[in-house]
Protein backbone atom coordinates (compact mmCIF):
# COMPACT_ATOMS: atom_id res chain seq x y z
CA UNK A 1 0.00 0.00 0.00
CA UNK A 2 1.22 3.23 -0.98
CA UNK A 3 1.76 5.30 1.74
CA UNK A 4 -0.01 9.35 0.74
CA UNK A 5 0.15 12.69 2.95
CA UNK A 6 -2.90 13.76 4.56
CA UNK A 7 -3.42 17.34 2.90
CA UNK A 8 -6.78 16.11 2.02
CA UNK A 9 -8.10 15.54 5.72
CA UNK A 10 -11.09 17.57 6.84
CA UNK A 11 -13.00 17.67 10.27
CA UNK A 12 -16.30 19.26 11.34
CA UNK A 13 -15.68 19.71 15.13
CA UNK A 14 -18.49 20.75 17.36
CA UNK A 15 -19.30 20.04 21.01
CA UNK A 16 -21.68 17.19 20.88
CA UNK A 17 -21.02 15.51 16.91
CA UNK A 18 -17.52 15.16 14.74
CA UNK A 19 -17.04 14.24 11.31
CA UNK A 20 -14.43 13.96 9.00
CA UNK A 21 -12.95 12.72 5.66
CA UNK A 22 -9.77 11.52 4.40
CA UNK A 23 -9.44 12.59 0.51
CA UNK A 24 -12.18 11.14 -1.19
CA UNK A 25 -13.48 9.07 0.91
CA UNK A 26 -17.15 9.64 2.20
CA UNK A 27 -18.39 12.01 5.39
CA UNK A 28 -18.02 9.92 8.75
CA UNK A 29 -20.12 11.52 11.34
CA UNK A 30 -19.96 10.25 15.25
CA UNK A 31 -21.93 11.38 18.77
CA UNK A 32 -19.03 13.06 20.72
CA UNK A 33 -19.31 13.81 24.33
CA UNK A 34 -17.82 17.11 24.44
CA UNK A 35 -15.11 18.73 22.01
CA UNK A 36 -11.96 16.98 24.01
CA UNK A 37 -13.96 13.85 22.62
CA UNK A 38 -14.72 15.04 19.57
CA UNK A 39 -11.01 15.95 18.12
CA UNK A 40 -9.59 13.15 19.48
CA UNK A 41 -12.16 10.85 17.32
CA UNK A 42 -10.38 12.72 14.81
CA UNK A 43 -6.89 12.57 15.79
CA UNK A 44 -7.46 8.82 16.23
CA UNK A 45 -9.68 8.03 12.59
CA UNK A 46 -6.26 9.89 10.86
CA UNK A 47 -3.53 8.15 12.85
CA UNK A 48 -5.52 4.63 12.26
CA UNK A 49 -5.67 5.07 8.99
CA UNK A 50 -2.23 3.02 7.20
CA UNK A 51 -2.29 5.49 4.17
CA UNK A 52 -1.73 8.58 5.75
CA UNK A 53 2.09 9.61 6.31
CA UNK A 54 1.76 12.81 7.86
CA UNK A 55 -1.38 13.28 9.59
CA UNK A 56 -2.75 16.39 8.84
CA UNK A 57 -6.32 17.92 8.91
CA UNK A 58 -8.46 20.88 8.13
CA UNK A 59 -10.18 21.84 10.81
CA UNK A 60 -13.99 23.28 10.25
CA UNK A 61 -15.37 24.24 13.56
CA UNK A 62 -19.30 24.61 14.47
CA UNK A 63 -20.96 27.58 15.08
CA UNK A 64 -21.58 26.67 18.52
CA UNK A 65 -17.50 27.52 18.91
CA UNK A 66 -16.50 29.86 16.50
CA UNK A 67 -19.80 32.41 16.90
CA UNK A 68 -20.11 36.20 15.13
CA UNK A 69 -20.94 39.09 16.44
CA UNK A 70 -21.08 43.06 15.41
CA UNK A 71 -18.72 45.66 17.19
CA UNK A 72 -19.78 48.93 17.31
CA UNK A 73 -18.08 52.04 16.56
CA UNK A 74 -15.89 52.90 19.86
CA UNK A 75 -14.49 56.63 19.54
CA UNK A 76 -11.02 57.13 21.09
CA UNK A 77 -9.46 53.81 19.75
CA UNK A 78 -5.97 54.61 18.58
CA UNK A 79 -4.98 51.30 17.29
CA UNK A 80 -6.10 47.93 15.91
CA UNK A 81 -5.01 46.28 18.70
CA UNK A 82 -6.88 48.15 21.21
CA UNK A 83 -9.64 47.64 18.91
CA UNK A 84 -9.31 43.63 19.18
CA UNK A 85 -8.91 43.86 22.62
CA UNK A 86 -12.52 45.47 23.21
CA UNK A 87 -13.94 42.83 20.85
CA UNK A 88 -12.09 40.40 23.21
CA UNK A 89 -13.84 41.64 25.93
CA UNK A 90 -16.98 42.14 24.23
CA UNK A 91 -17.03 38.43 22.83
CA UNK A 92 -18.39 37.03 26.17
CA UNK A 93 -21.22 39.09 26.43
CA UNK A 94 -22.29 39.28 22.65
CA UNK A 95 -21.99 35.64 21.67
CA UNK A 96 -22.82 33.69 24.80
CA UNK A 97 -19.36 31.95 24.98
CA UNK A 98 -18.31 31.33 28.51
CA UNK A 99 -14.58 32.75 29.51
CA UNK A 100 -11.77 34.67 27.74
CA UNK A 101 -12.09 34.41 23.64
CA UNK A 102 -9.57 35.01 21.17
CA UNK A 103 -11.24 37.42 18.40
CA UNK A 104 -10.72 37.50 14.60
CA UNK A 105 -11.60 41.27 13.26
CA UNK A 106 -12.96 41.82 10.26
CA UNK A 107 -11.60 45.00 8.74
CA UNK A 108 -13.98 48.27 8.23
CA UNK A 109 -13.60 51.90 7.93
CA UNK A 110 -13.42 53.72 10.96
CA UNK A 111 -16.22 54.28 12.77
CA UNK A 112 -18.64 51.95 11.37
CA UNK A 113 -19.53 48.97 13.26
CA UNK A 114 -17.18 45.77 12.18
CA UNK A 115 -18.05 41.96 12.34
CA UNK A 116 -15.91 40.39 14.95
CA UNK A 117 -15.53 36.14 15.43
CA UNK A 118 -15.06 34.69 18.64
CA UNK A 119 -13.93 31.26 19.93
CA UNK A 120 -12.97 30.90 23.78
CA UNK A 121 -9.31 30.65 24.35
CA UNK A 122 -10.16 27.30 26.25
CA UNK A 123 -11.57 25.99 23.46
CA UNK A 124 -8.79 26.54 21.13
CA UNK A 125 -6.32 25.43 23.28
CA UNK A 126 -8.09 21.95 24.02
CA UNK A 127 -7.72 21.33 20.43
CA UNK A 128 -3.81 22.15 19.68
CA UNK A 129 -3.36 20.24 23.03
CA UNK A 130 -5.47 17.02 22.14
CA UNK A 131 -4.06 17.18 17.98
CA UNK A 132 -0.02 17.73 19.22
CA UNK A 133 -0.88 14.98 21.82
CA UNK A 134 -1.55 12.41 18.90
CA UNK A 135 1.23 13.96 16.25
CA UNK A 136 -1.54 15.70 14.42
CA UNK A 137 -1.69 19.33 12.85
CA UNK A 138 -4.07 21.31 12.25
CA UNK A 139 -3.66 22.91 9.26
CA UNK A 140 -6.35 25.67 9.10
CA UNK A 141 -9.04 26.44 11.69
CA UNK A 142 -12.13 27.89 10.60
CA UNK A 143 -15.74 28.04 11.46
CA UNK A 144 -17.85 25.36 8.90
CA UNK A 145 -20.53 29.01 8.71
CA UNK A 146 -18.03 31.30 6.90
CA UNK A 147 -17.84 28.34 4.03
CA UNK A 148 -21.35 28.22 3.56
CA UNK A 149 -21.58 32.12 3.42
CA UNK A 150 -19.25 31.90 0.71
CA UNK A 151 -21.08 29.25 -1.34
CA UNK A 152 -24.72 31.60 -0.64
CA UNK A 153 -22.60 34.19 -1.97
CA UNK A 154 -21.54 32.17 -5.20
CA UNK A 155 -25.72 31.26 -5.59
CA UNK A 156 -26.78 35.13 -5.01
CA UNK A 157 -24.72 37.74 -5.26
CA UNK A 158 -27.21 39.98 -3.86
CA UNK A 159 -27.50 38.22 -0.41
CA UNK A 160 -28.54 40.07 2.22
CA UNK A 161 -29.03 37.84 5.63
CA UNK A 162 -28.67 34.63 5.76
CA UNK A 163 -29.30 31.83 8.52
CA UNK A 164 -26.98 28.83 8.69
CA UNK A 165 -28.47 26.25 10.51
CA UNK A 166 -25.81 23.39 11.88
CA UNK A 167 -26.68 19.99 14.36
CA UNK A 168 -26.34 22.10 17.29
CA UNK A 169 -26.38 26.07 16.31
CA UNK A 170 -28.19 28.40 14.62
CA UNK A 171 -25.92 31.24 13.08
CA UNK A 172 -27.76 34.72 11.67
CA UNK A 173 -25.98 36.86 9.47
CA UNK A 174 -27.46 40.28 8.10
CA UNK A 175 -25.74 43.14 5.98
CA UNK A 176 -25.33 45.05 2.84
CA UNK A 177 -22.56 45.49 0.48
CA UNK A 178 -19.30 44.27 2.39
CA UNK A 179 -20.71 45.60 5.88
CA UNK A 180 -22.42 43.31 8.68
CA UNK A 181 -25.19 45.00 10.32
CA UNK A 182 -26.01 42.23 12.78
CA UNK A 183 -24.84 38.99 13.70
CA UNK A 184 -26.21 36.21 16.21
CA UNK A 185 -26.17 32.32 17.67
CA UNK A 186 -28.32 30.56 18.99
CA UNK A 187 -26.21 27.65 20.54
CA UNK A 188 -27.18 24.84 22.19
CA UNK A 189 -29.75 24.12 19.88
CA UNK A 190 -32.84 24.06 21.32
CA UNK A 191 -35.68 22.23 20.42
CA UNK A 192 -37.11 22.84 16.50
CA UNK A 193 -40.14 24.91 18.06
CA UNK A 194 -38.00 26.99 20.49
CA UNK A 195 -35.34 27.76 17.72
CA UNK A 196 -37.75 28.83 15.03
CA UNK A 197 -38.79 31.31 18.19
CA UNK A 198 -35.73 32.51 18.53
CA UNK A 199 -34.87 32.84 14.77
CA UNK A 200 -38.17 34.44 14.53
CA UNK A 201 -37.66 37.03 17.76
CA UNK A 202 -33.81 37.74 16.40
CA UNK A 203 -35.41 38.58 13.13
CA UNK A 204 -37.77 41.05 14.46
CA UNK A 205 -35.44 42.44 16.63
CA UNK A 206 -32.58 42.86 14.37
CA UNK A 207 -34.98 44.09 11.80
CA UNK A 208 -33.83 41.37 9.31
CA UNK A 209 -37.15 40.76 8.02
CA UNK A 210 -36.61 43.05 4.57
CA UNK A 211 -34.06 41.52 1.94
CA UNK A 212 -33.12 38.77 0.01
CA UNK A 213 -32.40 35.50 2.60
CA UNK A 214 -30.77 32.28 2.19
CA UNK A 215 -30.97 29.40 4.80
CA UNK A 216 -28.42 26.52 4.63
CA UNK A 217 -29.17 23.30 6.64
CA UNK A 218 -26.68 21.22 7.51
CA UNK A 219 -27.15 18.10 8.75
CA UNK A 220 -25.57 15.18 10.47
CA UNK A 221 -24.89 11.73 8.22
CA UNK A 222 -24.55 14.72 5.23
CA UNK A 223 -21.52 15.92 3.68
CA UNK A 224 -20.28 19.51 4.12
CA UNK A 225 -20.66 20.47 0.46
CA UNK A 226 -24.14 19.00 0.40
CA UNK A 227 -25.93 21.46 3.00
CA UNK A 228 -29.31 22.32 1.76
CA UNK A 229 -29.54 25.87 0.10
CA UNK A 230 -33.18 27.32 0.45
CA UNK A 231 -34.98 31.05 0.47
CA UNK A 232 -35.20 32.60 3.75
CA UNK A 233 -38.67 34.26 3.67
CA UNK B 1 -22.88 40.94 2.15
CA UNK B 2 -19.33 39.64 2.10
CA UNK B 3 -16.96 36.64 2.31
CA UNK B 4 -15.21 36.13 5.59
CA UNK B 5 -11.65 34.34 5.66
CA UNK B 6 -10.98 33.36 9.42
CA UNK B 7 -8.65 30.89 10.48
CA UNK B 8 -7.75 30.54 14.10
CA UNK B 9 -4.92 28.21 13.34
CA UNK B 10 -2.06 29.06 15.19
CA UNK B 11 1.19 28.04 12.82
CA UNK B 12 3.84 26.73 14.32
CA UNK B 13 6.95 28.91 15.19
CA UNK B 14 9.72 28.32 12.63
CA UNK B 15 12.50 25.74 13.44
CA UNK B 16 16.13 25.12 12.98
CA UNK B 17 16.09 24.81 9.56
CA UNK B 18 13.99 27.46 9.41
CA UNK B 19 16.29 30.05 11.22
CA UNK B 20 19.20 28.17 9.66
CA UNK B 21 17.94 29.31 6.25
CA UNK B 22 17.59 32.58 7.35
CA UNK B 23 21.22 33.17 8.46
CA UNK B 24 22.62 31.34 5.47
CA UNK B 25 20.36 34.02 3.50
CA UNK B 26 21.41 36.89 5.49
CA UNK B 27 25.60 35.85 5.38
CA UNK B 28 25.06 35.68 1.77
CA UNK B 29 23.62 39.24 1.99
CA UNK B 30 26.13 40.69 3.68
CA UNK B 31 28.62 39.02 1.88
CA UNK B 32 26.84 40.34 -1.57
CA UNK B 33 26.80 43.70 0.35
CA UNK B 34 30.05 43.48 0.86
CA UNK B 35 31.46 42.01 -2.46
CA UNK B 36 29.20 45.51 -4.24
CA UNK B 37 30.90 47.77 -1.64
CA UNK B 38 34.37 46.35 -3.04
CA UNK B 39 33.29 46.60 -6.69
CA UNK B 40 32.06 49.85 -6.34
CA UNK B 41 35.68 51.38 -4.86
CA UNK B 42 37.46 49.47 -7.63
CA UNK B 43 35.23 51.40 -10.03
CA UNK B 44 35.72 54.38 -8.05
CA UNK B 45 39.44 53.46 -8.75
CA UNK B 46 39.34 52.85 -12.34
CA UNK B 47 37.19 55.80 -12.74
CA UNK B 48 39.91 58.03 -11.20
CA UNK B 49 42.63 56.73 -13.39
CA UNK B 50 40.83 57.24 -16.45
CA UNK B 51 39.82 60.80 -15.22
CA UNK B 52 43.83 60.99 -14.83
CA UNK B 53 44.35 59.46 -18.50
CA UNK B 54 41.49 61.73 -19.88
CA UNK B 55 43.42 64.98 -18.44
CA UNK B 56 46.74 63.48 -19.61
CA UNK B 57 45.51 63.16 -23.09
CA UNK B 58 44.37 66.63 -22.56
CA UNK B 59 47.35 68.30 -22.00
CA UNK B 60 48.88 66.67 -24.64
CA UNK B 61 46.31 67.61 -26.87
CA UNK B 62 46.75 71.05 -26.63
CA UNK B 63 50.49 70.81 -25.85
CA UNK B 64 50.27 69.34 -29.87
CA UNK B 65 47.83 72.15 -30.82
CA UNK B 66 50.65 74.76 -29.31
CA UNK B 67 53.01 73.19 -31.21
CA UNK B 68 50.87 73.06 -34.04
CA UNK B 69 50.39 77.10 -33.29
CA UNK B 70 53.81 77.73 -33.19
CA UNK B 71 54.90 75.82 -36.53
CA UNK B 72 52.38 78.39 -37.96
CA UNK B 73 54.05 81.35 -36.76
CA UNK B 74 57.09 83.07 -38.87
CA UNK B 75 60.09 81.45 -39.07
CA UNK B 76 63.21 83.44 -36.90
CA UNK B 77 65.66 85.47 -38.65
CA UNK B 78 68.31 82.61 -37.90
CA UNK B 79 66.17 80.10 -39.92
CA UNK B 80 67.96 80.54 -43.03
CA UNK B 81 71.43 80.40 -41.34
CA UNK B 82 70.54 77.68 -39.19
CA UNK B 83 68.95 75.70 -41.91
CA UNK B 84 72.32 76.19 -44.53
CA UNK B 85 74.03 74.83 -41.32
CA UNK B 86 72.04 71.71 -40.95
CA UNK B 87 72.16 71.43 -44.89
CA UNK B 88 76.07 71.65 -44.85
CA UNK B 89 76.39 69.67 -41.41
CA UNK B 90 74.31 67.00 -44.01
CA UNK B 91 77.62 66.85 -46.69
CA UNK B 92 79.64 64.87 -46.22
CA UNK B 93 82.71 66.96 -46.90
CA UNK B 94 84.97 64.10 -44.73
CA UNK B 95 84.12 61.56 -47.24
CA UNK B 96 84.79 64.47 -49.69
CA UNK B 97 88.27 64.98 -48.97
CA UNK B 98 89.30 61.87 -48.45
CA UNK B 99 87.90 61.00 -51.86
CA UNK B 100 90.23 63.99 -52.93
CA UNK B 101 93.79 63.29 -50.43
CA UNK B 102 93.66 59.65 -51.60
CA UNK B 103 94.17 60.28 -55.53
CA UNK B 104 97.64 61.75 -56.34
CA UNK B 105 98.16 61.81 -60.03
CA UNK B 106 100.97 63.65 -62.01
CA UNK B 107 100.01 66.38 -64.06
CA UNK B 108 96.69 67.35 -62.06
CA UNK B 109 96.87 69.51 -59.35
CA UNK B 110 93.58 70.41 -57.18
CA UNK B 111 93.80 74.76 -56.60
CA UNK B 112 90.33 74.89 -54.87
CA UNK B 113 87.57 73.18 -53.18
CA UNK B 114 84.33 74.72 -53.20
CA UNK B 115 81.52 72.64 -50.99
CA UNK B 116 78.39 74.00 -51.52
CA UNK B 117 75.93 72.89 -49.00
CA UNK B 118 72.43 73.91 -51.22
CA UNK B 119 72.64 71.03 -53.25
CA UNK B 120 75.49 69.07 -51.67
CA UNK B 121 78.27 69.18 -54.34
CA UNK B 122 81.99 69.70 -54.38
CA UNK B 123 83.47 71.45 -57.06
CA UNK B 124 87.27 71.01 -57.69
CA UNK B 125 89.45 73.50 -59.46
CA UNK B 126 92.18 71.70 -60.90
CA UNK B 127 95.30 72.47 -62.67
CA UNK B 128 96.15 70.22 -65.32
CA UNK B 129 98.96 69.37 -67.72
CA UNK B 130 97.21 67.38 -70.11
CA UNK B 131 94.09 65.84 -70.71
CA UNK B 132 95.42 62.43 -70.68
CA UNK B 133 96.71 63.17 -66.85
CA UNK B 134 93.09 65.05 -66.14
CA UNK B 135 91.29 61.68 -67.43
CA UNK B 136 93.33 59.58 -65.27
CA UNK B 137 93.01 61.39 -62.00
CA UNK B 138 88.95 61.03 -62.70
CA UNK B 139 89.53 57.90 -63.26
CA UNK B 140 91.41 57.40 -60.05
CA UNK B 141 88.95 59.55 -58.40
CA UNK B 142 85.71 57.27 -59.04
CA UNK B 143 87.87 54.38 -59.00
CA UNK B 144 85.61 51.69 -56.82
CA UNK B 145 82.09 53.82 -56.78
CA UNK B 146 79.16 52.14 -58.22
CA UNK B 147 79.04 55.19 -60.40
CA UNK B 148 81.00 58.27 -61.51
CA UNK B 149 80.22 60.36 -58.30
CA UNK B 150 83.23 62.98 -60.08
CA UNK B 151 82.00 64.20 -63.29
CA UNK B 152 84.42 67.19 -65.59
CA UNK B 153 82.26 69.90 -65.70
CA UNK B 154 84.78 72.24 -67.59
CA UNK B 155 88.10 72.38 -69.28
CA UNK B 156 89.49 74.99 -70.66
CA UNK B 157 92.90 74.66 -72.32
CA UNK B 158 93.30 78.44 -72.87
CA UNK B 159 92.04 80.07 -69.16
CA UNK B 160 95.12 79.22 -67.55
CA UNK B 161 95.61 79.42 -63.48
CA UNK B 162 98.02 81.06 -61.54
CA UNK B 163 100.53 78.38 -62.72
CA UNK B 164 100.08 78.66 -66.15
CA UNK B 165 98.36 75.48 -67.04
CA UNK B 166 95.11 74.88 -68.00
CA UNK B 167 92.25 74.74 -65.42
CA UNK B 168 88.80 72.22 -65.78
CA UNK B 169 86.31 72.23 -62.89
CA UNK B 170 85.03 68.50 -61.07
CA UNK B 171 82.33 68.46 -59.61
CA UNK B 172 80.68 65.55 -57.70
CA UNK B 173 77.46 65.44 -56.12
CA UNK B 174 76.93 63.83 -52.22
CA UNK B 175 72.88 64.00 -51.84
CA UNK B 176 73.04 59.77 -52.22
CA UNK B 177 75.20 59.58 -49.11
CA UNK B 178 72.62 60.58 -46.87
Amino acid sequence: MSSVPSEGAQAYVGQRCVAWRFGAQPWQWQQADGLEAAVAAVAAALKADPAVRKPRVALWLAGALARPFIVPPVPGLRSWTEARRLAAALAPDETGLAGPCEVWLDAAPPGQAVLGVAIETAARETIERVLAAQGVRATAMQPWWTAAIARALDERAALSRIVVAEPESLVVLAGRDAVFSAAATCAPLPSPERAAAWLQRTVLSLGLAEGDGLRVALSSGAGLTDAVMEPWA
Amino acid sequence: MKRIEVDFVRRPPPGRGWWGVTVLLLVAAVALAAWGWTLRADAAGVRAQMQEWHARADALVHQASRRGTLAAQPPPVYAADAHAALRLQRVPIDAALASLESVATVGVLPVSVDISSADATVRVQVEFSTYEALLKYLEDLNAGEPSERWILATAQGTAQGASGRPIALIVSRWRKLD
